[in-house]
């Protein structure tokens, strides 16, 4: 029960008819079927968009919304896309819902079956009425009759109801179309954004790829040269170590010829330090040729003297050659000498 | 003054030069010789070592023959170490009949077959016109994949 402003509690008779502008066509004929179906007056109906059914000039709107309210016996949410997010049919809902406990019946009618998509979030979860398919629209009408204590077996409001639904079945048919091209435009959106995923996807995959194959080549190329410059650089190296080790035997050679030189010349003098005469010398010397010794003679001068140059004895200096000198005795006098070592004159004392 | 300074110097290279003598043919310590490489061991061996054929990156080697060279009355080479390819080096002693070539033979080893490296093998020679004698033993093996293979020789005065 309401309470009217003096504080009494008043009967709810009223209904409320609670929609967007744009769904007026829709309100009106809501409101002459709820008029013919409960029996009402044209003054218990609160259609806003409806001149019949509207609220008074000049006074406030609010205040006659909230009036009217607490006098409706129900309010009826005229739930369609537009009325989804319209302000008043919020604060209208709000108050009926408010109102509930205090008699006020809610019901949801919708032209379209969509009612998550239509009907405000709070009241989602309540069971509502396709205003398109006849029979549900019908069942209704009859259990509202019921329900509003309407008891006279009167067909009245049949053409009132076909008429609603024959304008509720354009309204589905183009929330559904509409529907039908937003998901063909979604559709269309991602099937471009899929292609143009797609095309970008082979241009990085083809970019990846010709990166990875010049990134190969590359690498491929430089191991390739690596590999050049290191046979290269094995290559120069062998043939300088090749190089120096010719040079070390031509000098060993060389030195070796050097060595071989040495002139050898020498005097015989006794311990007191007087020359002593000498006929001849010989001279053994290693023979590169046969591995044995080779003899070289070489007669002393008039003053006792001898000489070897370094082509008669061709033998390295450093290699000791077996020297014999004949210095008038009958044994020749026989030692080794080694040249780069030898002191010249040897001492000997007589006798030896 | 000057000459006592002098003096003093030749016998500090002298001692040095004893020393370091000493120390090379003291039967313990290691000298590294390079592949196609020869070292003085004194004024009168020195060892060669030949071109090693290692087997790749297994650390093995194919067998080979080291060359231990004494020379009587001198040194066998004019360097105290030197690289010579092998063919330099026999061409060279063709034409030096005083200087002798004692072979130490070092057998192959291939870790894939399994087992140690058996080395040790050792040649003793003759110290030139000296009395004592000089023994060669080569202790290791070093292949290298990528580098210089050499070897590790120890030798030791006797008499």
């Amino acid at each position: 029960m309401a309470l009217s402003k003096a504080g009494e509690r008043m009967a709810r008779t009223g209904i409320f008819i609670s929609h967007a502008h744009e769904d007026r066509d829709l309100a009106q004929s809501l409101a002459a079927l709820l008029k013919a179906a409960l029996e009402l007056e044209a003054a218990d109906i609160t259609c806003t968009s409806d001149a019949e059914y509207g609220l008074e000039r000049g006074a406030d709107l609010r205040d006659q919304i909230t009036t009217r309210l607490q006098s409706a016996k129900a309010l009826f949410l005229l739930a369609t896309p537009a009325s989804h997010t319209r302000d008043w049919v919020q604060y209208e809902c709000a108050i009926a819902d408010a109102a509930h406990a205090d008699g006020l019946q809610f019901y949801i009618v919708t032209p379209l079956g969509a009612h998550r998509e239509i009907v405000p979030d709070p009241y989602v979860g309540r069971v509502s009425v396709t205003l398109s398919c006849a029979g549900d629209l019908h069942a209704f009408v009859k259990q509202l009759r019921k329900t509003f204590g309407v008891g006279t077996a009167s067909s009245a409001y049949i053409d009132p109801m076909l008429e609603l639904v024959d304008r509720a079945v354009p309204a589905t048919v183009a929330h559904q179309r509409a529907a039908l091209e937003k998901q063909a435009a979604r559709g269309e959106r991602r099937t471009k954004i899929a292609a143009a995923v797609a095309i970008a996807c082979a241009l990085f995959a083809a970019a990846g790829a010709w990166a990875m194959v010049w990134a190969t080549g590359r690498e491929r190329t430089y191991a390739a040269e690596i590999r050049q410059l290191n046979a290269d650089h094995a290559k120069e190296l062998e043939e300088k170590d090749k190089l120096r080790s010719e040079q070390l035997r031509q000098a060993e050679l060389a030195a070796d010829e050097a060595f071989k030189q040495f002139s050898f010349s020498g005097l015989f003098q006794d311990s007191r330090f007087k020359q002593v005469p000498c006929s001849k010398v010989e001279v053994f010397v290693p023979d590169a040729v046969t591995g044995g010794e080779r003899q070289v003679l070489k007669p002393c001068d008039g003053r006792g003297t001898f000489i070897f140059s370094g082509p008669e004895l061709q033998v390295d200096a450093r290699i000791p050659i077996r020297l014999r000198a004949h210095l008038g005795r009958p044994q020749p006098f026989e030692f080794l000498v080694l040249r780069t070592a030898a002191s010249l004159p040897f001492l000997f004392r007589e006798g030896q | 003054m000057k000459s006592i300074v002098v003096a003093i110097a030749c016998l500090l290279t002298v001692s040095i030069a004893a020393r370091v003598q000493a120390q090379s043919c003291d039967g313990r310590t290691e000298q590294r010789v390079d592949q196609e490489n020869y070292l003085a061991l004194n004024d009168r061996v020195y060892v060669y070592v030949p071109d090693i054929n290692s087997l790749g990156s297994s650390g093995g080697w194919q067998s080979f023959t080291v060359r231990v060279l004494s020379g009587i009355y001198r040194k066998p080479l004019l360097l105290a170490r030197a690289y010579m390819k092998e063919n330099d080096l026999q061409s060279l002693l063709s034409t030096r009949r005083d200087i002798r070539q004692t072979p130490i033979t070092v057998l192959g080893f291939d870790p894939r077959k399994g087992g140690r490296p058996a080395i040790n093998a050792s040649a003793t020679v003759k110290d030139g016109e000296r009395a004592g004698t000089i023994t060669v033993r080569v202790t290791r093996v070093v292949p290298v994949s990528k580098g210089v293979d050499h070897l590790f020789v120890v030798c030791s005065t006797g008499k």
